[in-house]
């Protein structure tokens, strides 16, 4: 994972949030433009369509500029928009099976259980270099793969992963530590027996 | 901090490198078009603990009045025996069991519908729990049957408040015999279930003949009128009756264990 913000980086932030705070809209455009990547991204994990995951990040970054002044000065901004982000999209994909009720139990529940491998994050990993680590993240449990995907192939910090995916920290940590106990178990050469080399 | 093991990692990297992720769209220009448009602003700094409590004594306020409307509602109808003017007010302990008044048998729980070998009643992993269990008739003509009820907004069977039915009958399906029996407006497509055949009957009411475990024919009488898939497995014949739509309903006849 690499390394996070600069001080520089983060207090250009800073001064941004507060000149959006102040109604600046440019200000707010400029944090768009900063964090919309990871925005889309966390959307995409949780919601599995980019076209769904566009609009619940557009209504995830309106939402946060209609919340601001309850964002604590001096605190990093992603991990609190991520927050926001992640809570649309989940509440977007509560409101999708609500709407289609059984019938979505009936065909995506069931096909999804059926078929890990077309979990929205997995379909990222394409090709055959990718293989390996697709079928070793299929076998987790969703809740330990979506952690890992949120800290490996998101680079999110512990607590942006917990922020976006609505869960403590501490569940966080315990499932990322599982995962990739799980991972290691698959991946690495067999505990015990050397390493052949040529 | 968890090490993830030096192949993992290396692994998990070049799998970061190489994910194909969706274009991020550009948002700035749309989200600052509906923040332009709605005329909206942030709360002004120093303010928010004072709007906040507003907003709180607000809802507090409305949540009292809603809660008095009630307790005068509530006084009127019972000082009417809860009957108000076109209105009959009942308390319940639970509702009804699902599919009640259907002739379906008798409501059985499930594990007792489950413990019947012949027909032996399996059930669909893409579903919950059915809503209620009906055991009718015995030996070689007993059938079981599991419904669930239609949720809220959920398309129902009609005339009843289901949205599925699964019925298990000793016995097997073939096309001849199936075709027999139905009429003109009513169509009969093959499908394949578990790769086996399956028959996804449409249209109008219909009742269907069977073949019983020892040759015989039997009339399968239709208690509702939606579409049926109807396939056999291991002597068993089962019929699901399904206001979900074709492909829902092989979906969940596929995840049948």
């Amino acid at each position: 994972m690499g390394p996070g913000p600069s001080d520089d980086a983060l207090a250009h932030e800073a001064a941004l949030v507060r000149r959006a705070q102040a109604g600046d809209g440019a200000a707010y455009g400029d944090l768009v433009t900063m964090h919309q990547e990871a925005a889309f991204r966390v959307a995409c994990v949780l919601l599995g369509s980019a076209v769904d995951a566009e609009d619940a990040a557009q209504e995830g970054f309106v939402r946060a500029y209609l919340a601001l002044d309850r964002f604590r000065a001096g605190e990093p901004f992603r991990p609190w928009l991520l927050r926001v982000v992640g809570n649309e999209a989940r509440n977007r994909r509560r409101s999708r099976v609500r709407r289609d009720g059984l019938i979505a139990r009936a065909i995506s529940a069931f096909r999804v259980r059926r078929d890990v491998a077309s979990a929205p994050e997995l379909l990222l990993l394409a090709g055959e270099t990718q293989a390996e680590v697709r079928a070793a993240l299929a076998a987790l449990p969703e809740g330990e793969r979506l952690v890992v995907t949120c800290r490996y192939l998101l680079d999110l910090s512990e607590v942006e992963t917990a922020d976006a995916l609505g869960i403590p920290l501490g569940t966080a940590k315990s499932r990322h530590h599982r995962g990739l106990r799980r991972l290691r178990a698959q991946l690495e050469p067999a505990a015990g027996q050397p390493e052949v080399r040529a | 901090m968890t090490d993830p093991g030096p192949r993992t990692e290396a692994l998990l990297a070049a799998a970061r490198a190489g994910a194909a992720w969706p274009a991020t769209p550009d948002l700035r220009a749309d989200v600052i078009a509906r923040i332009a448009a709605g005329g909206v602003e942030p709360a002004p700094l120093g303010h928010s603990g004072t709007a906040r409590r507003a907003r709180s004594w607000r809802v507090a306020r409305s949540l009292v009045l809603a809660l008095l409307a009630v307790v005068a509602i509530t006084g009127v109808a019972g000082a009417l025996g809860f009957q108000l003017p076109g209105l009959e007010i009942r308390f319940v302990e639970q509702l009804p069991p699902a599919g009640s008044g259907l002739s379906l048998g008798t409501a059985v729980p499930l594990a007792e519908a489950r413990a019947v070998e012949v027909p032996r009643v399996l059930l669909p992993a893409a579903l919950p729990q059915p809503s209620t269990a009906y055991i009718l008739g015995t030996g070689g003509d007993r059938v079981v049957t599991l419904a669930w009820r239609a949720a809220a907004g959920e398309p129902a069977l009609a005339g009843s408040d289901l949205s599925l039915t699964l019925m298990a009958v000793p016995g097997k399906v073939e096309a001849p015999v199936l075709q027999k029996i139905l009429g003109p407006g009513t169509a009969i497509e093959p499908v394949t279930v578990h790769g086996d055949r399956a028959w996804w009957i449409s249209g109008t009411p219909h009742d269907m003949l069977i073949a019983r475990p020892d040759g015989s024919i039997r009339v399968l009488t239709a208690v509702l009128a939606g579409n049926t898939l109807v396939f056999a497995r291991d002597g068993t014949l089962y019929r699901i009756e399904s206001a979900l739509g074709r492909d829902a309903t092989i979906a969940v006849a596929d995840s049948m264990r």
